[in-house]
């Protein structure tokens, strides 16, 4: 990784500093600092609220031409989080076709807490989840928030 | 970590608006201040280094994702000029502006490292210090519309014109191996010299600008920051290097190609062609600075060594995935030392003493730490020995360890001090072996691949054979 990207992902992790979203934690190893523990808990408006997810952003060699790779490490009942050990998201202006390198990473999060509050079932990496969502909310809801007792306590 | 200057340094002063003023003079893809800003066809401003890089990665404008080519992007001068002029003011700016907040002091603020020389300034703006932050920001504005028509303090009274009369100042931007006309000044090579002043061709001393001259002041308005622009008409800039169509080449070529340019030819096609990009953006943004911020062909080359070592044939590619950051190599090697002993000494007698000593001699004679050296170690360990398999561990080891302490001197050349030593000697001295290490004299691009790309089952092999005797 060149030392243009990694100033500029210092500069990113000075912004998120600067102005913290709510409920947003990040671990910042300057050692490593290619990879970022995020630590999110669930939004008091969401059906996720009172969990608490551990995120993982990757920052490839390209960076930032190239797009961060978000996976949630804690397991989560979401339509747009891929529902395997991996738990990819790829969506929105995190898809490489979509990405540009003036994107920033604090938009990033915001994305991802948007999302947390509010699915995007037509965005779906998870369509049975979406599925779900769309025509029966009221089992998805309860399917998630039995979920974040289970995995994200 | 230290605080990188940032246009959000402005969000704590009196002067919160300057953060978005600020961060319009930064480029998007870096976030640093331009650095010889370039506009794409699509009006969208970068840095030209990064925006080429961006175009070579997908061919889009970073910003709108427009289709965008390398060899439209034009120099954006007043851009540079004002990007220029405000890095020059920052500093002391910021400082008021915290002084305005009654923090009395300046924290986070750290000059720009290419705001260094610009830190004359003290005086002349220290004496508005004290007053509010909004006169601050009114006196900073006119201090830079101030600037656009006279350079720094001291030069007030200096008519605009000074900035085009040659006499004065010419020779310190004189570039390499150019003497400048005893009558007319004009720069020339010096064996030119004489021809030039024989044929009539000197227009005589302190020519006046003519029609063509005041063309050029008008034209010097935007390179006005930096005075050393006037002399660009007599050195043309460099000419950019054109894009090459690689399928076309062949490996050959292209390496023929790099070696006309002056830069490293070795390697694979793929590593060739990706250098050969990296040199085209360095060279090409080069282009588009300015005059006296011009670098070197030397300082491009350093530029390349320093890519080859993050991200191209040095680079170890697989790092981050098969060496921990907090691997502790050195440990690692002195507490298992004793069983890489036993090993080493087992393949030796494995091997008969002889030949060991033999590929001693050869493993000293040669440069030590040269890449080929493993190379050819590493396609001798591929054959399918038994014994073999176990060295394979120690010298990926030894390499890993190796790499590992270098991992964060990076400007150091990759030289590990165990390798021609320890992982040499039991290679064993087939006749193949040693073939190899003729035929590729050179490192190529996948030499460090199979040295990274084995390490974790071998390592594991060694720890499971030394414990069983």
């Amino acid at each position: 990784m060149s030392t243009g990207a990694k100033k500029r992902i210092l500069r990113e992790y000075a912004e998120c500093q600067n102005d913290p979203l709510p409920g947003v934690k990040i671990n910042f190893d300057e050692q490593n600092m290619t990879k970022w523990e995020i630590l999110m808990d669930g939004p008091d408006q969401s059906v996720y609220a009172g969990g608490h997810y551990k995120l993982e952003i990757n920052f490839p060699n390209e960076y930032p031409f190239k797009p961060p790779v978000v996976s949630f490490k804690t397991k989560i009942y979401h339509p747009n989080v891929s529902n395997d050990d991996k738990g990819s998201m790829c969506l929105g202006l995190l898809r490489p076709e979509e990405w540009k390198p003036p994107n920033k990473v604090i938009s990033v999060l915001h994305l991802i807490r948007n999302l947390l509050i509010e699915p995007n079932p037509d965005d779906a990496i998870e369509l049975s989840i979406a599925n779900d969502y769309k025509t029966n909310r009221a089992e998805f809801d309860k399917t998630a928030k039995d979920w974040v007792k289970r995995y994200a306590k | 970590m230290e605080a990188l200057p940032d246009s959000t340094d402005w969000l704590r002063t009196s002067l919160p608006l300057f953060a978005p003023l600020e961060s319009s003079l930064r480029c998007e893809v870096c976030k640093e201040f331009y650095s010889n800003p370039v506009i794409t066809t699509c009006s969208h401003t970068f840095c030209s280094l990064c925006v080429r890089r961006a175009i070579s990665v997908d061919g889009k404008c970073p910003a709108c994702k427009a289709a965008c080519q390398a060899d439209r992007l034009v120099p954006n001068f007043a851009l540079r000029e004002v990007v220029g002029r405000w890095v020059e003011a920052r500093e002391a700016a910021l400082e008021l502006a915290m002084e305005g907040v009654g923090k009395g002091k300046v924290e986070g603020v750290e000059a720009d490292i290419s705001n260094a020389g610009m830190k004359k300034r003290k005086a002349g703006d220290m004496e508005v210090a004290g007053e509010s932050g909004e006169e601050e920001g009114r006196r900073t504005r006119s201090r830079m519309t101030r600037s656009s028509s006279q350079r720094g303090k001291g030069v007030m009274d200096e008519p605009f014109e000074i900035k085009d009369s040659e006499d004065e100042g010419d020779a310190e931007f004189m570039p390499d191996g150019m003497v400048a006309c005893p009558i007319c000044s004009k720069h020339m090579k010096e064996e030119q010299v004489w021809g030039h002043l024989n044929n009539g061709s000197c227009p005589g001393e302190q020519q006046n600008p003519t029609g063509a001259r005041s063309t050029r002041s008008r034209s010097q308005n935007h390179t006005f920051l930096a005075p050393s622009g006037r002399s660009s008409r007599e050195v043309p800039a460099p000419a950019r290097l054109p894009g090459i169509n690689y399928s076309m080449m062949k490996e050959k070529d292209l390496k023929k190609k790099l070696q006309d340019l002056g830069i490293p030819a070795w390697g694979k096609k793929d590593l060739l062609i990706r250098r050969h990009t990296e040199w085209l953006h360095l060279w090409n943004s080069n282009c588009d600075a300015s005059e006296d911020n011009r670098k070197s062909k030397r300082d491009l080359l350093r530029e390349l060594d320093v890519w080859e070592r993050t991200r191209g044939g040095r680079a170890s590619a697989t790092e981050p995935i098969v060496m921990r950051k907090d691997f502790d190599g050195k440990g690692h090697a002195e507490a298992h030392k004793s069983q890489f002993d036993e090993l080493i000494a087992a393949a030796r007698a494995k091997r008969g003493v002889p030949k060991a000593k033999e590929d001693n001699g050869d493993a000293t004679t040669a440069t030590p730490g040269e890449e080929p050296q493993h190379e050819a170690q590493q396609d001798a360990e591929d054959m399918p020995q038994p014994t073999e398999e176990t060295e394979t561990g120690v010298s990926t080891i030894r390499a890993q360890v190796a790499a590992t302490d270098l991992e964060d001197a990076v400007q150091s050349p990759y030289i590990p001090e165990a390798t021609p030593r320890e992982t040499l000697v039991p290679t064993g001295g087939t006749a193949d072996s040693d073939e190899r290490g003729i035929q590729t004299p050179f490192g190529s691009p996948s030499k460090k691949l199979p040295m990274f790309a084995l390490p974790e089952e071998p390592a594991v092999d060694v720890e499971h054979s030394a414990s069983i005797p």
